[in-house]
């Protein structure tokens, strides 16, 4: 089966500055969930962003379904990609409703407004998450899980078949942790293909189907998440002990030990 | 379900934000030196279609000459000052934000400064400042284009230098200025005013006028978008630098064009979009043409109240902010003013 995602070589810097990342190659296929782990500032929002061209690539390529990412418009890209933030807050305290029809922006010519169809969309989106009741609270007055859905519900109305996630799990507490990674487990089920960071290599255990380190700019491992999450590589990634326990079930779990 | 609840609760709402201004529009016909009869107006403004003949030359000249330039003018100064503070606030993401944030008011006012002071001619003055208007706002974005960095917060410090330097030549023209003669001129069109309004005045300033209103409505949803932030708004699909752009030419036309025709009024573009954010809620789709309303009603309100309240005219600009900077306050104090 053809890839879906493909990086191709890629390196980022700033201008005048080091590398952010460099010669970075992956690819994974349609409905595939990838989880990037690594340690701190080592770029893995600056990859996220990259797939996404709101930063572009100082060298290498990216390819989606095998056309380079930078012959999209930027329309046409949000059609195919859609992106969920790390959480914010926005001045404004738009309704949960107006921010889930934002979705709709890249469906709507330049100068219209979102339609009773579009409307529906949204409100089909709502319900989908349970979050129907939300519709006309205040985006601002919601908690971090909370804000998390209203997001996913905005990635449904916006249609992309590629979701990118910047550490969706890092502001929420541990039922909405696994709840989110549920959500993000029935959106690759229902067709996504998913790219998101994470600090949790346990998480990339739950749902992930290929798992990516990073390090020191690079990429030291990519695979299925039994044969990249091991003892030798987070110990080189994160510079402590680690013990990989089997759990009932066939589960792993990691477990830091200082 | 729930859509269908929304539009009958702002049912109501809306007609209101309709209603008072063309209420109003008629009342300041009837108030002011020479106070007027309700069918005195209405024949004289129906004297210039229909072969009905005024009372007396006198009423067709006040009603026509002097009283529907200046409402009108009112209408469309706030109304467009109202516009643009909204839209800044939106696209800068910052609720304190006001349509002189990138200096378009400082330009203006050394514009009409250098003309009175250079011809003292009314249509020089109105020129003049909206051409210098335009060169401050286009100094402030191509100086802060060319840096790296958060674009709003550059844009936002370019608008507060320029600001200064203009000011600093609006000095420079004062000072030099006959002080018997143009120095009070020149103190009086700073200070904000509609009295010397003409239609020709406003004719002038038709075109950047409906350029601003009709693009900036059309584009108005987006403005939602914009506000989520620069990553958030690109990732939805959309051309954030263009967008913005657009934004700030259509925005600069019309407090450009505002100014031209009243001077300097300061709070209106700020006090506005808040008030009508508490009324119809932060959503641009709704905020943009209700500002339209709420802010032609507050400016004619206050120009009503300039020319009636004492002997002599009160400058408008003094008044807005007699008026708009304790009303600011009241509302950061009740809390809900609709931003956070």
């Amino acid at each position: 089966m053809k890839s879906h995602v493909e990086v191709v070589d890629a390196s980022f810097a700033y201008n005048g500055s080091g590398n952010i990342f460099e010669n970075i190659n992956f690819s994974i296929k349609k409905g595939e969930v990838l989880c990037v782990l690594g340690p701190n500032g080592t770029g893995k929002t600056t990859l996220i962003k990259c797939l996404n061209r709101i930063l572009k690539l100082n060298s290498g390529d990216i390819f989606l379904k095998g056309k380079d990412i930078c012959s999209f418009n930027r329309k046409d890209l949000s059609r195919q990609i859609g992106y969920i933030p790390q959480g914010h807050s926005p001045v404004f305290p738009f309704t949960v409703l107006d921010v889930v029809l934002m979705g709709r922006a890249p469906h709507l010519t330049s100068l219209s407004s979102p339609s009773e169809k579009d409307y529906k969309i949204a409100q089909k989106a709502l319900k989908k998450l349970n979050i129907a009741h939300m519709a006309n609270k205040p985006y601002t007055e919601l908690s971090g899980g909370e804000k998390q859905l209203v997001f996913f519900a905005r990635v449904l109305t916006q249609k992309p078949d590629v979701l990118l996630l910047d550490e969706p799990t890092s502001h929420l507490d541990f039922g909405n942790q696994m709840r989110t990674l549920n959500i993000i487990y029935k959106m690759a089920e229902g067709g996504f293909t998913v790219i998101m960071s994470s600090h949790f290599p346990d998480h990339a255990f739950i749902s992930a189907d290929k798992v990516a380190i990073m390090k020191d700019c690079k990429l030291i491992d990519y695979g299925t998440p039994e044969e990249v999450i091991t003892k030798e590589n987070l110990e080189k990634a994160y510079n402590i002990k680690v013990k990989i326990m089997d759990l009932e079930g066939g589960r792993k779990i990691c477990i830091p030990l200082g | 379900m729930s859509l269908d609840k929304k539009i009958w609760q702002n049912i109501p709402l809306s007609t209101v934000l309709v209603v008072l201004p063309i209420f109003l529009f008629f009342i300041s016909f009837l108030i002011g030196r020479y106070p007027l009869s309700p069918p005195e107006v209405i024949i004289a403004l129906l004297s210039k279609i229909l072969p009905v003949k005024t009372a007396s030359p006198a009423v067709y000249s006040i009603v026509w000459e002097i009283r529907l330039p200046r409402i009108i003018a009112a209408l469309v100064v706030g109304s467009a000052l109202s516009i643009s503070g909204a839209s800044f606030q939106g696209i800068f993401q910052n609720p304190l934000v006001s349509p002189d944030i990138l200096g378009v008011t400082s330009g203006a006012g050394f514009g009409a400064a250098l003309a009175l002071l250079l011809s003292g001619s009314p249509f020089m003055v109105q020129l003049s400042a909206f051409c210098f208007g335009l060169i401050a706002v286009t100094l402030t974005y191509t100086i802060g284009s060319s840096f790296r960095g958060s674009k709003t917060l550059v844009m936002v410090l370019c608008g507060i230098a320029i600001a200064a330097l203009f000011s600093a030549f609006i000095s420079i023209t004062k000072y030099l200025a006959d002080p018997y003669d143009k120095l009070p001129a020149i103190v009086y069109w700073l200070m904000g005013s509609l009295s010397n309004t003409s239609l020709d005045d406003v004719y002038i300033v038709l075109i950047p006028m409906i350029i601003g209103f009709s693009v900036l409505l059309l584009i108005r949803w987006r403005i939602n978008i914009l506000s989520m932030g620069d990553e958030e708004a690109q990732s939805l699909g959309i051309d954030i630098s263009r967008l913005r752009v657009v934004i700030i030419i259509c925005c600069t036309l019309l407090t450009a064009a505002a100014v031209s025709i009243s001077g300097i009024i300061g709070w209106v573009g700020l006090v506005i979009p808040h008030v009508t954010r508490m009324l119809v809620g932060p959503d641009y789709k709704k905020l943009l043409p209700a500002t339209i309303c709420t802010g032609g009603f507050f400016l004619l309100l206050v120009d009503d109240v300039a020319r009636n309240l004492t002997q002599i005219e009160i400058p408008l600009g003094i008044l807005t902010a007699i008026i708009g900077a304790p009303f600011f306050l009241y509302l950061l104090r009740k809390g809900n003013e609709g931003w956070s």
